[in-house]
């Protein structure tokens, strides 16, 4: 079983939140929101480097950013789809039949 | 059991097993037999064009419990009854289904289905039952969009009572019944049954029968989207175009005489458009002329101009056939594809190239043959044909519709005339007023050439029939429209035999044209037989001695006139047409004493027709008849064989693609009763759960078992 987070070292968890928010670059904006929720219990350790607050932190923005404009994205696309005709199909997974 | 016979033992296990799971097999199709009851189903569907969509859909299965309407006051009762607590399928004589109607049940929340009947055994939906005064559901002026007259700033309006419900959208299944035959009256007898049952408990003692629909249509949007996602098929079929001259080239310039009219129709129910009136007198019509003008004494490919037969399909979808027949005629377009074989072309796609034959330029004349059947409630009067003539250059056809009147008189005292107590025929306009050319195929030309001499025969002056697009229109009056037809097709063959024969004044006629023109007369019998074949039952002698459709084990009796989908859901109309065409306009050697050839379809193998020939009603006959594809001509194929829109502006309809269609009978409990399942359910499974948790609990701890 996995060490918890409690008793790692600082050093340990500083790699972690590092390539979390790094990794998050990698078209895995999920791994933005696991960097906040797995850090966020040792936030207030007192040996923690200011690095790993400042990621966490980052890492937040990012996320909250990204949160809000694929929700943007996803008001526009399902209710402007069918305006845009070929386009709006191509964007399309699975096209619903009969509306 | 003894222990020394296991091999038996475990035969006896296997064929248990196999026993079991057979029994399930047919238990599982006993249940739902036992729930179900399937019934045969004439649905109204999903089409499109250009900006939208038209007719039923139904995203999820409807049900509704059956409810019996049979005039408005049960209608109104209906929706009035605060008694009825549930969905209901609605059944309603045709002509209850407005849009008033409609909007009335459907602010109830009551509506689940609405079930028309078309044709039933009970008195409330015979024929003689139906209101005279029912309007036709079609526009006020039916493809007037795609007319002659669409870029004019006011057309007049041929069919004022139109309600127009053909082109509303529904978002729930309206099924037809009929009792036109024996598979169509076992649904609507099992279906009346469980009404009158629903009707005797009062639509409140449960168990009630209900109905489900399964009317799931894909296409949406428009036919531009539709195409696009593949989930709709053009409306068309195959038009038929034949001619006496089978020498016809483009650059003969012999003029032509069109003879034409509309093959198909439309209306709600597809399945069961007939349009007895609003097409298929005029069909009928033209088939008769043909008939009429094959006894010619002077061969009709020996005369001055060729006469050129045109029988329409897809002239109810914005003139579809007829505008695409001109379109290609004019474009001549170069094959860029050739066909594998034959002399057809894989793209753009045509079967034959001889319909490039025919020059436009060299149209002289059109005589259509519209709704000629007088088929109209008593107060109109007394049946007379009409001749109709565009208003724009109305002084073109001033000439042929003087003739076209003078053959219908009976005024002059020549043999040509028709004899006294026919059908009268005058000028639409004799009333001085000048309202151009009715809805019809002749406008596709018009549009094309403006100057054509054109005259369009109706038995209306100023309306259209109200049974326009109805889909009640499938009764005739064995006199009235069979006169009608005779005197409409009297006049059409002699004025196009006159035509043909370069003759403008009947009265200048040489002897040898006088005892010719006596040879034409139009067979009453054979109106009759068409119109029983065409709009009652296939199997009919007349079609058998073309296509031998008796021979078929599933013998078909009364079938649809709608066009169907492009090469996919094609009628058999066109079929009978060709055939028939084929047979009246084929190449005669006159005075020869050589038998014809006959056998090439009963004996196959041992008679053979020439390459040049077909086999037409067991006979081997040279003829130029050819079929013509018809569709939208805003559509366009391309080279995959897909569809796309080329010019909205032009019709573009098409029929969406469905899952399966059906309806199915069953027993419905009283809502009360379902919710009481439902909590029975819900309880029963709290309780399982609560007695799995408590002896798991129990021997965990009697077992000691950690």
């Amino acid at each position: 079983m996995a060490k918890p987070i409690e008793k790692m070292g600082p050093e340990e968890i500083l790699t972690i939140s590092k390539k979390l928010f790094y990794g998050g670059f990698g078209l895995l904006p999920f791994l933005w929101v696991y960097n906040v929720l797995y850090i966020w219990p040792v936030r207030n350790r007192s040996d923690l480097s200011p690095q790993v607050r400042h990621y966490v932190l980052m890492s937040g923005i990012m996320s909250t950013l990204l949160f809000v404009v694929f929700s943007v994205w996803f008001g526009i696309f399902v209710n402007q789809r069918l305006s845009w005709g070929a386009t709006g199909d191509a964007l399309t997974v699975v096209l619903v039949k009969g509306v | 059991m003894s222990a020394g016979r296991p091999r038996t033992r475990n035969f006896f296990c296997k064929l248990a097993l196999g026993l079991t799971a057979l029994y399930s097999l047919t238990q599982a199709q006993d249940v739902y037999d036992l729930i179900y009851n399937d019934v045969g189903s004439l649905p109204c569907v999903r089409l499109l064009n250009a900006t939208g969509v038209i007719g039923c859909q139904s995203i999820s299965a409807a049900t509704g419990v059956l409810f019996r309407t049979d005039s408005q006051d049960d209608i109104q009762q209906f929706v009035t009854n605060r008694n009825l607590g549930n969905k209901y399928t609605v059944i309603m004589p045709h002509w209850l289904l407005t849009s008033p109607n409609i909007q009335l049940l459907k602010s109830t929340d009551k509506l689940g289905a609405i079930i028309a009947v078309i044709n039933g055994t009970d008195p409330v939906y015979a024929v003689t039952a139906r209101p005279a005064n029912a309007p036709s559901p079609d526009s006020t002026c039916p493809n007037c969009e795609f007319g002659l007259y669409s870029g004019a700033a006011t057309q007049y309006q041929w069919n004022p009572t139109g309600t127009g419900l053909l082109y509303e959208q529904f978002d729930f299944p309206i099924y037809a019944l009929n009792t036109m035959d024996a598979r169509n009256t076992m649904s609507y007898n099992a279906v009346m049954q469980a009404a009158s049952i629903n009707k005797f408990k009062g639509y409140t003692s449960y168990p009630l029968k209900a109905l489900q629909f399964n009317a799931f249509m894909w296409g949406a949007e428009d036919t531009e989207a539709c195409l696009r996602r593949k989930w709709c098929t053009p409306l068309g079929g195959a038009s038929v175009w034949a001619t006496p001259s089978t020498n016809i080239s483009f650059t003969d310039n012999k003029p032509i005489v069109v003879v034409s009219a509309a093959m198909d129709s439309r209306s709600l129910f597809h399945d069961l458009t007939l349009g007895v009136e609003s097409s298929l007198t005029g069909m009928v019509t033209v088939l008769a002329v043909a008939e009429a003008l094959s006894r010619s004494t002077i061969p009709l490919d020996s005369m001055p101009k060729h006469i050129l037969y045109t029988l329409f399909t897809g002239e109810a979808w914005g003139f579809s056939g007829s505008q695409r027949f001109v379109q290609d005629i004019t474009t001549r377009a170069k094959c860029i594809k050739p066909a594998a074989s034959g002399p057809g072309c894989a793209f753009p796609f045509f079967p034959d190239f001889a319909f490039q034959n025919i020059n436009l330029d060299r149209i002289e004349a059109v005589l259509e043959a519209g709704q000629v059947g007088s088929i109209r409630s008593a107060t109109e009067g007394s049946p007379s044909l009409f001749a109709h003539v565009d208003s724009i250059q109305s002084g073109v056809s001033a000439a042929l519709v003087k003739q076209v009147v003078q053959m219908g008189s009976g005024a002059s005292n020549d043999t040509a005339a028709a004899p006294n107590g026919a059908v009268p025929v005058q000028a639409a306009d004799s009333d001085g007023v000048q309202r151009g050319l009715p809805p019809s195929s002749s406008m596709s030309f018009l549009k094309a050439r403006a100057n054509i001499p054109t005259v369009v025969l109706t038995s209306y002056q100023k309306q259209m029939s109200p049974l326009t697009s109805q889909d009640a229109d499938d009764s005739w009056d064995p006199v009235t429209t069979v006169s009608s037809i005779e005197q409409a097709a009297s006049v059409i063959s002699k004025t196009a035999w006159l035509q043909a024969q370069g003759v403008a004044d009947a009265a200048l006629m040489t002897a040898t044209q006088q005892q010719a023109i006596g040879s034409i007369s139009v067979d009453r019998q054979l109106i009759q037989d068409l119109l029983y074949c065409l709009a009652r039952n296939y199997s009919c002698p007349l079609v058998d001695r073309y296509l031998n459709v008796t021979a078929n084990p599933n013998a078909p009796t009364r079938l649809p006139h709608y066009t169907g989908t492009l090469y996919s859901v094609s009628q058999p109309y066109p079929i009978f047409a060709w055939n028939f065409m084929a047979n009246m306009t084929r190449h005669r050697v006159f005075n020869s004493t050589a038998p014809p050839v006959v056998g090439c379809s009963s004996k196959p193998g041992l008679v053979n027709c020439a390459s040049n020939e077909y086999c037409v009603g067991d006979r081997c006959v040279l003829s130029l008849t050819r079929y013509h594809d018809s569709y939208g001509t805003g559509l366009a194929m391309n080279e995959d064989g897909g569809y796309y829109i080329k010019d909205a502006s032009k019709p573009v309809w098409t029929e969406s693609t469905w899952n399966d269609i059906g309806l199915r009978l069953f027993d419905v409990t009283s809502p009360g009763a379902q919710k009481a399942e439902l909590a029975t359910g819900i309880v029963l499974t709290l309780v399982g759960a609560g007695v799995v948790w408590y002896a798991r609990k129990y021997v965990a701890k009697t077992l000691k078992v950690d």
